[in-house]
């Protein structure tokens, strides 16, 4: 990763006649990342990409890809961009192969060696000559991966790429992703599996309602959270109701058997339930994981 | 770039199921045209039922040259098979590729929006013209054999290819302001079923019926119906020699020139609303 800038996006503004899918959003990606893009559904994601992509006319604000400001009708840096936005986007009645065909020629022509390459990256090989539409979600995934990878791009934006595979073959796009950033490639990944991105991204930014909420490295988000304690109890409601009438405490939230509470010491929290004759069967202190941080920002 | 779009959607619409469903149909329909007036002028029981002048003429349409001509307009105005087969292909070719994304993947790969739309345009013409010209192929080898039983075989001497060119070329323009207002309504409202259905109504009912409707009325109007894009076929195919059947047979006073010239302003400015629209809108998934 170096600290060159691939995505800069400034005060960047979508509105669809009364309805702000973006609004102001600002936003750098670094060459050579893995970029995580989170947030709730409708939280302008997708509207976000589009811009980037050249689909969508921004209402407001400026694209920068690669250095280049990219709007719908200035967009010539995306070639240097493979994407895959969304559902991929598939002739249904040819094959992975043919439709890898179509895809090297926007690229002026590509080695058929490359095609096979591709396919085998993405594993489709011994599926190559079938009908793309008789192909389940998961290997429609992977060919919309292959087409947004054929030409070796050096950004790759990505939304949703692991959207109805198995989890054996969501871990191989992810190590795939990986690779490629290794490899020199950047990747901008929008998804909704915050496990994933924990666990490929090394920055993220989660969009709510539009804006940008928090940006950073994800160690840095989860750094700076504060420590949560886990309270195993019989009664969660309850204990949750009695926690947070202590001083300082600022968050309770039940979960199953659990209770998670931030801002306050162990020793005052098992002082307060035994008191009122709850006793924990276990506490544990950490760091909030990307799941928690993400429900905090965007108030789900 | 152009060139490379324009063999991407070559294969995407050579590859359609819809394209040679399509051939099959319009081939099927030439040959059972052409299969039943061999029939009735070969069967005395049927013959023998028809005036003499009616078997001169189904014997010439029979023949080479006017087997070609009357196959092109029994299947080829906006009215006929041909040209709703055509509205069919051009609204199902560019509104489909909207829920498909494909549009989304070659505009979001740095394609120019205007090169997009113009390869697929290329494209439907070309298949329009390969719709027309294999029809051409299987009626001049029908109706080489129907010369055979009448004259000894095709008059080889009579036949014009370059007329025959132009008049294929002649058919595909009166055609192109339907073409052009199908891609456009797909384009805009991304429904082929909207775009198809809008231009089968107004080349079927609404323009049919305005037509009857001034040549009743009289007047001003009826001045007004020539620039219609039915009337206007009707001129400029007036040069194809056989005059457009019907109800709009007699009709057209233009001179095949200036019809051809409206014609092509119409559709310029059709699919140059069409280019407008597609450069304005947004791509969404």
């Amino acid at each position: 990763m170096t600290n060159e800038i691939v995505i800069r996006i400034e005060k960047l503004r979508k509105t669809f006649g009364a309805v702000h899918a973006v609004e102001e959003v600002d936003l750098e990606v670094r060459r050579g990342s893995v970029f995580g893009f989170l947030g709730p559904n409708g939280a302008g994601k997708t509207t976000t990409i589009g811009m980037i992509l050249s689909l969508i006319h921004p209402t407001a604000g400026t694209v920068k890809v690669l250095g280049e400001t990219v709007t719908p009708s200035r967009n010539r840096v995306l070639r240097r961009v493979g994407a895959m936005a969304g559902a991929p986007a598939l002739i249904p009645y040819l094959s992975a192969r043919e439709n890898l065909r179509l895809a090297a020629r926007l690229n002026g022509g590509l080695p058929a060696r490359r095609i096979d390459e591709v396919l085998e990256k993405v594993g489709l090989s011994a599926a190559a000559d079938r009908a793309s539409g008789q192909y389940s979600t998961g290997m429609k995934q992977r060919l919309g991966i292959a087409i947004a990878i054929l030409h070796q791009p050096e950004l790759l934006i990505l939304d949703e790429p692991t959207n109805g595979m198995d989890p054996a073959g969501m871990l191989e796009i992810r190590n795939m992703l990986r690779a490629l950033a290794e490899g020199g490639m950047t990747v901008f990944l929008s998804s909704h599996l915050l496990h994933e991105v924990e666990q490929v991204c090394d920055e993220v930014a989660v969009l709510n309602r539009g804006k940008v909420v928090r940006q950073g490295k994800v160690s840095e988000l989860l750094g700076k959270e504060q420590a949560v304690l886990r309270v195993r109890v019989p009664s969660p409601a309850e204990a949750a109701t009695l926690l947070l009438t202590l001083p300082g405490v600022t968050e309770v939230r039940p979960n199953g058997s659990y209770v998670s509470v931030t801002g306050v010491s162990g020793d005052a929290v098992v002082r307060c339930l035994t008191a009122h004759g709850i006793i924990p069967s276990e506490v544990t202190s950490g760091h909030p994981d990307l799941e928690q941080v993400f429900l905090q920002l965007t108030n789900s | 770039m152009l060139w490379n779009l324009y063999l991407n959607e070559n294969t995407k619409l050579f590859r359609r199921a819809l394209y040679w469903v399509g051939l099959a149909v319009l081939l099927g329909m030439g040959m059972a045209i052409f299969g039943l007036i061999f029939a009735a002028v070969k069967i005395p029981a049927i013959s023998k039922t028809l005036p003499p002048e009616q078997i001169v003429m189904f014997k010439s349409m029979l023949a080479w040259p006017a087997s070609f001509y009357a196959a092109l307009q029994l299947s080829w105005s906006s009215i006929s098979l041909g040209g709703m087969l055509a509205f069919l292909l051009v609204g199902v070719v560019t509104a489909q590729e909207y829920p498909w994304r494909t549009l989304n993947l070659t505009v979001g790969h740095g394609t120019p929006r205007a090169l997009v739309l113009a390869a697929k345009l290329l494209s439907v013409f070309t298949a329009l013209a390969g719709w027309m010209a294999i029809l051409m192929l299987a009626v001049g080898a029908f109706t080489a054999f129907t010369s055979w039983q009448f004259a000894g075989g095709p008059d080889l001497g009579s036949m014009n290819f370059g007329h025959l060119g132009m008049s294929m070329l002649r058919e595909l323009l009166a055609l192109t302001p339907y073409v052009a207002l199908t891609f456009c309504l797909a384009v805009a409202t991304r429904s082929a079923v909207a775009a198809i259905g809008v231009v089968a109504g107004f080349s079927l009912i609404v323009e049919p019926l305005f037509i009857q409707l001034t040549s009743l009325i009289g007047g001003g109007l009826s001045g007004v119906t020539a620039y219609l894009p039915m009337m206007l076929s009707s001129s400029l195919l007036k040069a194809n020699e056989l005059e457009p059947a019907g109800m709009i047979g007699a009709a057209g006073g233009m001179n095949p020139g200036t019809a051809a010239a409206v014609i092509a302003v119409y559709s310029g400015l059709i699919l140059l609303l069409a280019f407008q629209i597609f450069r304005r809108q947004d791509l969404s998934s």
